[in-house]
């Protein structure tokens, strides 16, 4: 019975993180086309992000068709996932911190990726030979290095939020609890691993008797409780600031680096019309959206010329003081 | 000093939550010389929220009665909602949200901040400080998110919390070099220009020089400086006539010239500051015979756009002026003058809000200035300009528009003593005036300029000219748009820099024109502009 409660948080669990995840990057793609506003170097512009070059450094640019390097951004992208470049610059004293905790993560990931690939082997028929032991040899190591990097990083992030004076004002209850919740979650993870002979063998079992629904009784409670914590973890994090896993790829892509003109785009030509035609609600007396007026008709007004605004001070009753401040 | 110790001392009854002491400074390579901040008096203090620091940015009305005080909180919800709504904020809204919800509070942003690190490491300069009390507000009170007093603790919210919030996103130069060094790509200086918007935008609160002085102005003139059409030409002329006198070069500026090729846009500002650098561009296009003009429709003949600063609508009402004076003269491009926040405001910005039939092609002189100096179509003696320069980048053209190497290539050029700071390009600092701060002198702004964000850029200055500190040296600063050169002149002007170290600046086309050998010797001046 408890065994098949496992199996069903573990389902509710991928299909919360999956529905979370899908809800938010689908609300950040309906957002309306946003204002160019990104941050050199861009990495798509090959040779010249090296000096945090752009096409506009050439005469005429909107003559020259613009190709972008995606290599050379999906290769910084990848830099920064997997190395933490800007944290490695920036703050290396953290970096020696969240390092370890992100690379045993990613470890842990890969070591999943890698038992999945062995579970659906053996659900395939195939013997497990010497590849499908090496495997697993790999996943017995990926996971007891990830769960200690998880450990080893959780903690001394925690030690850093709470012993740092500046970044003791910023920590939240929130924070602390959730690195607890993977070291947590770690430590359970290394206490199955170092209490079974095989760590892969039984996750790969659970993997198979997942995809088959055949809901087997699983070893120990303790390993009930690894994969219940791990899947509560896996359906939590996207909902919190740790989704920027996957929104990162945003807010590098569409944001930061986000450098597309308007002038070979039909596309951004209709997004632009689409957004000039919001109606505006602002309230300051020189806009006076009433939900009606449009972008394009408040841009279209010229409120000095209207009504001969005195120049000297704000607009509305309640700045009225502010030439005598000035 | 004194410094905020958590964020919920926003909140506190205290006079000032921040105040910076003389030891708290960045030693300086220069004498120079420590502004006192002065007490504002007692008149200001009692009529404006001037609880935050020693200054006072925005004179927002201290509320009189408790009916006063919700409004405004009230105003401010108002306007934060809006910020989140698509309708009302398309043009931020992607950048905004993701802000707001993936920061990791690792503070990587501090280090990069050149405030944070002029005001000796003050919490309030931090720029993660004033963005997680806005995030804190917001997720609190507007996004009503599940159990957030139990995640975050309860955030007070009261009148002190939002004006001390509106005068905080004024101690920020939207720089954006926090934005750069965050690991997640989170930008705590557009939160700060955010919160400025919900003041201006929702409450008609914004400061006087961006506003009422500045754009608009330029809607009702034509320029912030007031220059009506027919007052902008005369001077033009005049400095056409003047120029033409002391270069020996026959100069005559064209306007409304129907079908040139370019329409040239200048800061209007420099026209009146820095003639040198309108004569220095006259003369180089008609050297190398380039078709341009300028133009004399409203907003057609002042770059500025202020509304970058504080205000979407009327960054728009600008940006679509300026494009209808090019497309009434039928240019074939604009070209915007040796002014940053023009740059990114016109070239790259408002690309997305102009319609297709104003989005005439818009780009930067220097790739221009750059074409012509490697042309071959003007001679040049660089030992005309063998003196120790340096290249400040303004944020607005390298970090946010990534144009750094035609400034370069001409300074390699032409300046055979030219060296770098460091850093630069992308990764400059900002010369503290950034963000239409540097128009500003009242309420101790000009001391905040000179003793705490103009600090980091002095320090890299000296640096560059550390061989060369003696007076017997004129050292030039190369620092190519109004805003940076209007804050590089008062921190000068303030210690006496440019008597002590003869240490002066101006712009780029200033040093192509002093090393044109169809221009008599000696067109930078010496100490008189300054």
């Amino acid at each position: 019975m408890a065994s098949t409660l496992v199996y069903i948080l573990a389902y509710l669990g991928l299909i919360s993180s999956a529905a979370i995840i899908v809800r938010k990057v689908c609300a950040y793609r309906r957002n309306p086309l946003h204002v160019r506003w990104e941050i050199y170097p861009v990495p798509h512009e090959a040779d010249r992000a090296a000096h945090g070059g752009s096409y506009l450094e050439d005469v005429d640019w909107w003559k020259h068709k613009q190709q972008p390097n995606h290599f050379a951004a999906c290769k910084a992208l990848l830099a920064e996932l997997l190395f933490l470049r800007l944290t490695l610059e920036s703050q290396p004293d953290l970096w020696r911190r969240t390092y370890p905790f992100h690379a045993g993560i990613y470890l842990l990931l890969g070591a999943i990726f890698l038992t999945l690939l062995a579970a659906l082997a053996a659900l395939g028929g195939i013997d497990p030979g010497l590849v499908l032991t090496a495997l697993g040899n790999i996943v017995q190591v990926l996971s007891f290095v990830g769960f200690l990097g998880i450990i080893w990083g959780g903690v001394a992030l925690i030690r850093r939020r709470l012993n740092t004076p500046d970044l003791r004002i910023y920590s939240t209850r929130e924070h602390f609890f959730n690195l607890g919740a993977f070291v947590c979650f770690a430590a359970l993870g290394l206490l199955n691993w170092l209490a079974s002979p095989s760590f892969f063998l039984k996750t790969r079992a659970f993997i198979e008797s997942m995809l088959t629904f055949a809901f087997l009784p699983l070893e120990s409670c303790l390993f009930g409780l690894f994969l219940v914590s791990g899947f509560a973890l896996a359906a939590y994090v996207p909902a919190t600031h740790m989704g920027h896993f996957f929104m990162k790829y945003f807010l590098y892509h569409d944001i930061r680096w986000d450098d597309r003109p308007v002038c070979d785009s039909p596309d951004l030509r209709a997004k632009i019309a689409k957004a000039l035609a919001f109606p505006v609600s602002w309230r300051a007396s020189h806009i006076a959206g009433d939900g009606v007026k449009t972008w394009a008709e408040a841009a279209l007004e010229n409120p000095a010329q209207n009504a001969a605004k005195d120049c000297n001070g704000t607009q509305d009753s309640k700045g009225e003081k502010d030439e005598s401040a000035a | 000093m004194k410094a905020p110790r958590k964020l919920t001392d926003i909140a506190s009854n205290e006079d000032r939550i921040c105040r910076i002491e003389e030891e708290d400074l960045i030693p300086s390579p220069f004498a120079m010389e420590n502004l006192p901040f002065r007490r504002l008096d007692k008149e200001t203090r009692k009529n404006f929220c001037s609880d935050l620091d020693d200054l006072l940015v925005l004179s927002i009305p201290r509320p009189c009665n408790r009916a006063e005080e919700d409004d405004m909180v009230e105003r401010f919800l108002a306007g934060m909602r809006k910020l989140l709504s698509p309708e009302n904020n398309w043009t931020f809204l992607s950048q905004l949200e993701t802000s707001l919800d993936y920061c990791a509070q690792c503070n990587s942003c501090s280090a990069a901040c050149h405030l944070f690190a002029g005001s000796g490491g003050n919490e309030m300069y931090r720029p993660n400080f004033r963005s997680e009390i806005f995030r804190r507000i917001y997720k609190q009170y507007v996004a009503k998110e599940p159990l957030a007093r139990l995640r975050r603790g309860d955030f007070p919210l009261n009148w002190r919390v939002v004006a001390r919030l509106g005068e905080l996103s004024y101690r920020c130069n939207l720089c954006r070099r926090c934005a750069q060094a965050c690991p997640i790509g989170v930008d705590n200086g557009l939160i700060a220009r955010e919160i400025r918007k919900i003041f201006s935008q929702e409450m008609g609160i914004n400061p006087p020089e961006l506003h009422g002085k500045g754009s608009m102005c330029q809607l009702e003139f034509g320029s912030s400086t007031r220059m009506r059409p027919a007052v902008m030409r005369e001077n033009v002329d005049f400095i056409d006539e003047d120029y033409a006198q002391s270069t020996g070069f026959d100069l005559q500026t064209p306007w409304d010239k129907e079908g040139a090729d370019i329409l040239l846009i200048h800061n209007a500002g420099e026209v009146l500051a820095w003639p040198d650098s309108i004569a220095a561009y006259s003369i180089i296009f008609q050297a190398a015979g380039l078709s341009f003009t300028l133009s004399s429709e409203l907003a057609g003949y002042d770059s500025i756009n202020y509304g970058v600063f504080y205000d979407d609508v009327q960054f728009a009402r600008v940006a679509l002026l300026q494009a209808q004076a090019a497309k009434k003269l039928g240019v074939k491009k604009i070209v915007v003058g040796e002014c940053g926040h023009a740059h990114k405001a016109l070239a790259v910005i408002a690309d997305r809000v102009l319609p297709p039939e104003l989005n005439i092609p818009r780009e930067s002189c220097f790739p221009l200035l750059r074409d012509i100096v490697c042309s071959g179509k003007i001679r040049f003696d660089p030992a005309r300009n063998d003196f120790p320069v340096t290249l400040h980048d303004p944020c607005n053209i390298a970090r946010l528009m990534g144009i750094s190497k035609p400034q370069r290539d001409i300074l390699q050029r032409l300046c055979p003593q030219f060296r770098e700071m460091n850093p630069h390009g992308a990764e400059n600092y900002c010369c503290g005036g950034g963000s239409g701060l540097y128009l500003m002198t009242r309420n101790n702004i000009e001391t905040w300029r000179n003793n705490i964000s103009g600090r980091r850029k002095m320090e890299q200055i000296g640096a560059a000219f550390a061989d060369c500190m003696g007076s017997e040296t004129p050292k030039y600063i190369c620092a190519p748009c109004s805003n940076c050169k209007g804050q590089i002149r008062d921190v000068l002007r303030v210690s006496d820099l440019t008597e002590k170290y003869n240490l002066h600046y101006g712009g780029l086309a200033e040093l192509v024109v002093n090393a044109m050998l169809d221009v008599k010797p000696g067109f930078i001046k010496w100490g008189e502009d300054e």
